[in-house]
């Protein structure tokens, strides 16, 4: 068959010669994969309005050589709220790059399209910051790099009270004498419990958590180190998320 | 034949500009040289003429070969609205529709979280001492109805909204002679949205 549908949401959208566009789409049952939709920079095109980034839509693809081509689509949910406004639109587009960085192409990872449907959804609100920091921490897990917070990754001590050092290189928390001379980040103990609940805890919950600026800032730093150390890079849009937080 | 020569040097300058490729790069530069020597000197000419003389206007920042630009420098134009737009291109688009009396700003860009462009690589700070300056009473957004788009109207309104200057951003909607069955549920929702009592 020439061509299928899919039901996926559009993660990112790319310009490509004149009017046509190349899209990361993802769907619950074939994960990430790109496709070309020809001639959606057009003021005519009928699919422009259903490819933009952040839309949830039916697709009806047509198989190609090389890349598959849109052939039909239909939008069917625009997530108006993260459109409001410059925080939503800025953290779901560093939420869809982070989806991208870390899903192999053609890959289906169960609960990622979850969790990036839910998320959309309540982007836009006052908990952005919080709900960012818990779609890092489930990502993680779904993806297999879940840190671990328990005990010292290396020797399995016990968390002592106070300072908790989290240790990107070596997956999670870690003593004073296993952390060695890795990058690490310090962490309270209220900021650990923190961690520990935003990753399990569903997204429209957040709101009832009460972090405080410091702890916000721990978690992102220490969520930001992790992240890097395993993507080896730095993300497109952290520079502008840390612009519209003055740092 | 020409792999090193002046006419594949040609060819592969065709092929540099956007929307041409090999082929039409190749037909470009043998229908240049299928003319008079004089047609060649007159593009050249035309060509060099315009990268040297043509800049950035120190009021609104398009482009323009004189200072300020023939807009800025009409006594007839209203400027006490302000048409922000993202490219010159924009200008041209605006002008033709002939429906704004008003002075442009020039972006040279939008916002793009998702390739961490910043205000910072806009001419967002001219903007601002522009209405600082006094005498603007309306800011128009004319970003385009993307997600750049809307980042850069939404960040622009953030900003300019505190100055005491009406701040308003262009309708988004039905094309004129289109057809209700044929438009897409996004821009329908849009039209939807920004619909207006009729008197």
């Amino acid at each position: 068959m020439k061509l299928y549908a899919d039901e996926a949401v559009v993660i990112k959208s790319v310009s490509m010669r004149e009017a046509d566009r190349v899209l990361t789409l993802y769907s619950r049952t074939r994960g990430k994969f790109r496709v070309v939709a020809h001639g959606v920079d057009k003021p005519a095109s009928r699919k422009r309005g259903s490819v933009q980034p952040f839309t949830f839509g039916k697709f009806l693809l047509r198989r190609g050589r090389d890349l598959d081509s849109v052939d039909q689509c239909e939008g069917v949910e625009y997530f108006t709220g993260l459109r409001q406004s410059l925080e939503g639109l800025s953290y779901a587009s560093y939420l869809a790059e982070l989806v991208d960085a870390f899903s192999p192409e053609g890959e289906t990872t169960a609960g990622i399209f979850e969790l990036i449907m839910e998320s959309f959804r309540l982007l836009g609100g006052e908990n952005d910051r919080l709900l960012a920091r818990s779609f890092e921490m489930k990502l993680l897990c779904l993806v297999g790099y879940r840190p671990h917070l328990d005990s010292c990754t290396m020797c399995g001590a016990a968390n002592t009270p106070g300072k908790i050092i989290f240790v990107p290189a070596l997956g999670g928390v870690a003593c004073r004498d296993c952390a060695g001379g890795e990058k690490s980040f310090a962490l309270s103990g209220g900021t650990l419990e923190i961690l520990k609940v935003i990753s399990g805890w569903p997204l429209a919950k957040l709101s009832r958590i009460k972090t405080g600026h410091v702890r916000e800032e721990e978690i992102k730093k220490a969520l930001r180190g992790f992240i890097q150390y395993h993507l080896e890079g730095r993300l497109k849009s952290i520079k502008f998320l840390d612009w519209l937080d003055g740092d | 034949m020409h792999s090193n020569g002046p006419v594949a040097r040609l060819v592969d300058e065709f092929a540099r500009l956007p929307g041409i490729g090999p082929k039409t790069a190749q037909r470009l530069a043998f229908y240049i040289l299928s003319q008079p020597p004089e047609t060649a000197r007159r593009l050249a000419a035309a060509l060099t003429e315009a990268r040297d003389n043509t800049r950035r206007c120190s009021v609104c920042l398009n482009l323009t070969d004189r200072e300020p630009c023939a807009v800025c420098a009409d006594p007839r134009r209203n400027p006490e609205m302000l048409c922000v737009v993202e490219q010159p291109r924009d200008v041209l688009a605006m002008e033709k529709s002939r429906g704004f009396r008003g002075l442009y700003h020039v972006l040279h860009g939008s916002i793009s979280p998702m390739n961490g462009i910043g205000p910072d690589e806009l001419t967002v700070r001219e903007l601002l001492q522009r209405i600082a300056g006094g005498g603007v009473k309306e800011v128009i957004l004319a970003t385009n109805p993307n997600v750049e788009g809307d980042a850069t109207a939404l960040y622009l309104s953030k900003l300019i909204q505190p100055l005491g200057v009406r701040v308003t951003r262009l309708a988004h909607g039905l094309p004129v002679g289109a057809s209700l069955e044929y438009a897409d549920e996004i821009t329908l929702s849009k039209a939807l949205e920004g619909r207006r009592e009729l008197y």
